[in-house]
C-alpha cells in the first residue's frame, strides 16, 4: 500500500467486496436475462418491473456495505472510525476518501443497472439527476452518521428526516409528479427552471455536507467542544427531570421494560414525529392547500408509521439497537432473567412504542386538517362510506381499523425477533433482504398501478390469477399452527414463561385474529373469494409462532449454541 | 501430570470431560475441574489458553459441546435463573450499559437480585468514590469496573466469578478489587473463581490454582502445594554438555557447557535419582516463582504437554 488513498480504499473493498460482486452479479444477471428477452413483448413489461426493483434492492446494498462507519465501543453504534485519528494524514482526507468511494460504488452500480438492465429492453434511464441524487444521499447520510458521534437521537432523527426527503424526494424529478404538485403547491415558475434549482442545489449538497463533515470530524480528533451543547444540557435536563426513577424497581421484570424502553421504545415515536413535523409544518406554510393534496399528505402520514416499523423492526429485532453485534451482551445474559422474559419484555415495549406512535400521529394529524387542510376529498371519501354502509358498520370499522394498524405495526416491529435474537449474522441479512424484496416489490406494484390507473382493472377480475392463492394461505395457516404448538410446547417444557403467560398471549392472538376477522368481514360484505383470502392472511399477519420462536432462539444465542 | 483426586460432592463447580471447539480450533480440551465451596480459586493461562472460554460455560453463555458443567448442581444453560441468581461476575471487558448513572445502574440491577443489600451497596459506592449522578460512560476505565464490581458484589453472591478483572487497570484500582475478593471471602461459604495475568494477584489471593494451556488443563491444586512440587535446581558437571540434559521432569532448562538451570516438577527424591543417572551434582535448589512456573509450563509445546485429568 503506498499511499493512505490506496489503504483506505483496500479497506473499504475488502470488507465489502463480497457485497459489491453480490450487487453487481445481480445487475449482470438481470441484464443478461433482459438481453435473451429483448423484443418479446410477453416479458418485456414484467421484465421492466423486476429490473426496477432488482436496481433499488442493489442501491440499497451497495448504501448499507460501502458505507464507512465503526462503534467505539465494542459494536457500538456507528460514528467516524476513531482509530484512523493516530494516522498521519490530513483531516479533509480522512474524510473525503471514504465518501469519494462510497458514491463511487453507488454510482457504478446505478449506472451498470441504468445500461445493462434497461437498455436491452430499449429504455433510457436519466444519469445526471439520479447520480446527483445518489451522491447528495450518500453524502448526507455519511454526514449524519459522522456529525452526531455521541448523540444517537440526534443521530436518529437527522436520518429520519434524511431518509424522509431521500424517499420522496426523487418523485420532483418526474415530469408528470412534478407539474401537477408545483401548480397544488402554489409555486408558479415553470417546471424547468424549478428543476434546474433542484439540480444546482444537488450539486451543492454533496460539497456542503463534505464541509460540515470536516468541519464535525476536525472537532472530534481535536476533541474541540461541540456546537450543540445547549442541546445536550436540554437532553440531561429532560432525563433526569422526567426520566429518572426515585422508587426501586417492583421486580426484574419491570426493570428490563424500563431498560427497553429507555433504549428502544422512544426510538418509532420519534422517527415518525420528525417524519410529521417534515410533512405538516411545510404544507402548512405552504397557503391554504387543495382537497386531493391534504389527502396525499393524510395517507403519508398514515403510511410512515407503518413505514418506519419495518425498518426500526429490523434493529429492533436484534438483541441490541444500538449495537452491530447480534450477540446477547454478558451485562444482559448473566442477569437471572429467563429468555421468555427478555422478549416479553420486547413485545410489551413494541406495543407501548406503536401505542404512543399511533396516538401522536393521529393527533397531530387531526390537528392539521382542522388548521390547514381542505374537506373536500375527505367529505367525498365519507359519502362513499355512508354510501356503502350503515352508520353501525361506519362506527365498527372505524374502531376496528384503528385496532387493525395497531395491530399490523405492532406486528412489522415484532417480526424480526426470531431471527434477529438468533444472533446468527447470515440468517439476519438473509432476512432483512427478503424483507426489502417484499416491500419494494410491493412499492413497485403500487407504483406501477398507479401509472396505470387508465387501466380499467378491478380486484374481482384478479380472481382467476389468484385461484391457487386460498391452498397456499391454508397450508400456511396450518404450517403456522403445527409451528406454534410446537414452539410454545417447547417454551412451556424449558419453564421460559409462566403457563398463565403462554395462555394470556394466546388469548391476545385470539383477539387480535378476531378483530382483523372482523374489519374484513364487515369491509367486504359482498366478495366472498377476497373476504376468505384477507381472513386466511389475517390469521397469518398476527404472530402466533413467532415470539415463542424468539424465546427459543434467544435462548441459544444466550448459551452461544 | 496427576492432580488430586475428584471430588465433587462439595464442589459449587463441577466440570467434566469440557471440550469446545471454535472453528478448527480447539478451545478446551477435556478439562475437568472442581471448585471447592469457601475457595479462591485462581485461573491463569496465557491469552488465547481458554479461561474465558471455561468462565462463560460456567454462566452458561456457551453451551458444553462434550461434557458437562454443573454449578452448584444445576446446568448453568438449563436452568439460568437458578445459576445466575447465585453467581456475580466481572469481566475485563466492563460491557455496562453506558447510558445509565451510576445509581439507575443500581436501582436496575438490585431488582435482579432479591438479595441484593442496600447499605453494603452504599457502602461500597463510598469506598470506590464513585458519584451516584455520574453517566457510566463518563466514567474512567478503572471507575467502571469499581461500578462493575459493585453491582457483582451488592447481593453477597455465593459464588464470585471474575475474569481478568483489573486488566488494564492501575495499582491503586487492582488493589480495591483485591481488597474487594478478600472481603468476599471472609464472608462465610463464599467462594471466588478469578482468572488473570497478573501472578502476584493470584499468590496473593488464591488457595488454589489451576493453570489452562492451549485449552489443557495443565496444573491444578493446592498453590503451596503447586509451588512445593516445583524446583530449580542448579546443576553441575564435570564435563561440558552440548545439548541440555535429558531430565524427564524438566519443564525448562537453560544454560551452557558445565553448569545448567533446570525447572523441574515432581518429589525431590525421584528428581536427585534423575539427576545422579545424568552424571551431574545440584550446587543450587530454591523453590521457584509462581511466575517461573507459569512461564516453564506455557513455554512447553503443545506435544509435551501431559493430559488433564480431573482437578479439585
Amino acid at each position: 500500500m503506498r499511499s493512505p488513498a490506496l489503504a483506505i480504499a483496500w479497506e473499504i473493498w475488502h470488507r465489502n467486496r463480497v457485497g459489491g460482486v453480490a450487487s453487481l452479479s445481480v445487475i449482470g444477471t438481470a441484464g443478461l436475462v433482459n438481453w435473451l428477452v429483448r423484443g418479446n413483448s410477453r416479458w418485456t413489461g414484467l421484465a421492466e418491473v423486476t429490473g426496477y426493483i432488482l436496481l433499488v434492492l442493489a442501491l440499497f446494498f451497495t448504501f448499507a456495505c460501502f458505507h464507512f462507519t465503526e462503534g467505539r465501543r465494542k459494536g457500538g453504534f456507528g460514528s467516524f472510525p476513531f482509530r484512523l485519528y493516530n494516522m498521519p494524514v490530513a483531516t479533509h482526507w480522512l474524510v473525503a476518501f471514504p465518501m469519494l468511494y462510497g458514491s463511487v460504488a453507488v454510482l457504478t452500480v446505478y449506472v451498470a443497472g441504468a445500461w445493462l438492465i434497461f437498455v436491452p429492453l430499449g429504455k433510457t434511464l436519466p444519469i445526471v439527476w439520479p447520480c446527483l441524487y445518489l451522491v447528495c444521499g450518500f453524502t448526507q447520510f455519511q454526514m449524519i452518521i459522522w456529525s452526531f458521534p455521541e448523540s444517537r437521537y440526534l443521530k436518529l432523527l437527522g436520518l429520519s428526516l434524511a431518509a424522509a426527503v431521500i424517499a420522496f424526494g426523487w418523485m420532483f424529478f418526474l415530469p408528470h409528479i412534478l407539474e401537477g404538485t408545483l401548480s397544488e403547491l402554489g409555486y408558479t415558475g415553470s417546471p424547468a427552471s424549478f428543476k434546474r434549482h433542484l439540480l444546482i442545489g444537488l450539486a451543492l449538497a454533496g460539497p456542503a455536507a463534505f464541509g460540515i463533515s470536516l468541519c464535525r470530524v476536525h472537532q472530534q480528533r481535536h476533541g474541540m467542544t461541540f456546537g450543540l451543547r445547549p442541546f445536550a444540557w436540554c437532553g440531561e435536563w429532560t432525563s433526569r427531570r422526567f426520566l429518572s426513577r426515585p422508587k426501586p424497581f417492583r421486580s426484574a421484570t419491570q426493570a428490563i421494560l424500563w431498560q427497553e424502553w429507555r433504549q428502544t421504545g422512544y426510538i418509532l415515536p420519534i422517527g415518525v414525529g420528525a417524519i410529521l413535523m417534515m410533512t405538516c409544518v411545510p404544507s402548512y406554510l405552504s397557503g391554504p392547500l387543495t382537497g386531493k393534496t391534504t389527502l396525499g399528505v393524510l395517507s403519508w402520514i398514515f403510511i410512515s408509521p407503518f413505514l418506519l416499523a419495518v425498518i426500526i423492526g429490523r434493529g429492533f429485532g436484534k438483541p441490541d439497537f444500538w449495537n452491530q453485534d447480534l450477540n446477547m451482551s454478558p451485562f444482559n445474559a448473566v442477569r437471572p432473567l429467563t429468555s421468555g422474559q427478555w422478549v416479553t419484555a420486547r413485545l410489551k415495549v413494541a406495543a407501548a412504542s406503536v401505542l404512543l406512535t399511533w396516538g401522536l400521529a393521529l393527533y397531530v394529524s387531526f390537528v392539521w386538517v382542522a388548521h390547514a387542510g381542505d374537506f373536500e376529498e375527505l367529505d367525498q371519501l365519507f359519502q362513499q362510506l355512508k354510501f356503502h354502509y350503515s352508520p353501525q358498520e361506519r362506527w365498527s370499522l372505524l374502531v376496528l381499523a384503528f385496532f387493525a394498524v395497531l395491530v399490523l405495526t405492532w406486528r412489522f416491529m415484532v417480526g424480526g425477533l426470531a431471527v434477529g435474537l438468533s444472533g446468527r449474522k447470515r440468517w439476519y441479512q438473509l432476512s432483512n433482504l427478503l424483507t426489502a424484496v417484499v416491500w419494494v416489490t410491493l412499492l413497485a406494484c403500487i407504483v406501477w398501478r398507479s401509472d396505470h390507473s387508465d387501466h380499467n382493472l378491478h380486484l374481482y377480475d384478479l380472481w382467476p390469477w389468484v385461484t391457487w392463492l386460498p391452498l397456499v394461505l391454508g397450508g400456511a395457516v396450518i404450517a403456522k399452527s403445527s409451528l406454534a404448538a410446537w414452539t410454545w410446547y417447547q417454551v412451556d417444557q424449558r419453564q421460559m414463561l409462566f403457563r398463565q403467560s403462554i395462555y394470556a398471549y394466546f388469548g391476545c392472538w385470539m383477539l387480535a385474529a378476531g378483530l382483523l376477522t372482523g374489519l374484513v368481514v364487515i369491509a367486504f360484505p359482498h366478495t366472498a373469494w377476497l373476504r376468505n383470502l384477507l381472513v386466511l392472511l389475517a390469521m397469518l399477519l398476527v404472530p402466533l409462532a413467532g415470539p415463542g420462536m424468539a424465546m427459543l432462539t434467544l435462548a441459544k444465542n444466550r448459551s452461544g449454541s | 501430570m496427576n492432580f488430586p483426586s475428584t471430588s465433587s460432592a462439595d464442589a459449587v463447580i463441577a466440570i467434566t470431560g469440557l471440550s469446545r471447539r471454535f472453528g478448527s480450533k480447539l478451545a478446551l480440551d477435556d478439562v475437568s475441574l472442581f471448585v471447592p465451596r469457601g475457595s479462591v480459586f485462581g485461573l491463569v493461562g496465557e491469552n488465547g489458553a481458554g479461561k474465558t472460554t471455561l468462565i462463560k460455560h460456567i454462566l452458561g453463555l456457551l453451551k458444553a459441546e462434550s461434557g458437562s458443567v454443573r454449578v452448584f448442581g444445576k446446568d448453568p444453560v438449563a436452568d439460568p435463573v437458578g445459576v445466575l441468581s447465585r453467581v456475580g461476575y466481572l469481566s475485563e471487558y466492563r460491557d455496562l450499559p453506558v447510558w445509565m448513572r451510576v445509581d439507575q445502574l443500581l436501582g436496575y440491577t438490585r431488582a435482579f437480585y432479591p438479595g441484593w443489600d442496600p447499605q453494603y451497596a452504599e457502602q461500597l459506592r463510598g469506598q470506590f468514590d464513585l458519584d451516584p449522578a455520574a453517566r457510566v460512560k463518563t466514567l474512567s476505565q478503572g471507575q467502571q469496573a469499581k461500578v462493575g464490581l459493585l453491582i457483582a458484589l451488592a447481593f453477597r453472591p455465593e459464588l464470585l466469578l471474575l475474569d481478568e478483572p483489573s486488566s488494564g487497570l492501575d495499582p491503586v484500582v487492582r488493589r480495591d478489587i483485591l481488597e474487594a475478593i478478600i472481603q468476599t471471602v471472609a464472608d462465610e461459604g463464599r467462594t471466588v473463581l478469578f482468572s488473570s495475568h497478573l501472578l502476584d494477584e493470584v499468590e496473593r489471593v488464591s488457595d488454589q490454582l489451576a493453570m489452562i494451556h492451549r485449552g489443557r488443563l495443565v496444573l491444578c491444586g493446592r498453590l503451596d502445594e503447586i509451588k512445593e512440587g516445583h524446583r530449580r535446581l542448579v546443576l553441575r558437571f564435570d564435563a561440558p554438555q552440548a545439548a541440555p540434559p535429558p531430565m524427564k521432569q524438566a519443564l525448562s532448562v537453560r544454560g551452557s557447557g558445565r553448569e545448567w538451570t533446570v525447572l523441574c516438577n515432581g518429589e525431590r527424591s525421584g528428581l536427585c535419582a534423575s539427576v545422579q543417572q545424568l552424571g551431574a551434582r545440584i550446587v543450587d535448589e530454591q523453590v521457584p516463582s509462581l511466575d517461573e512456573i507459569f512461564v516453564a509450563h506455557a513455554g512447553q509445546k503443545a506435544g509435551a504437554l501431559e493430559p488433564s485429568t480431573a482437578c479439585s
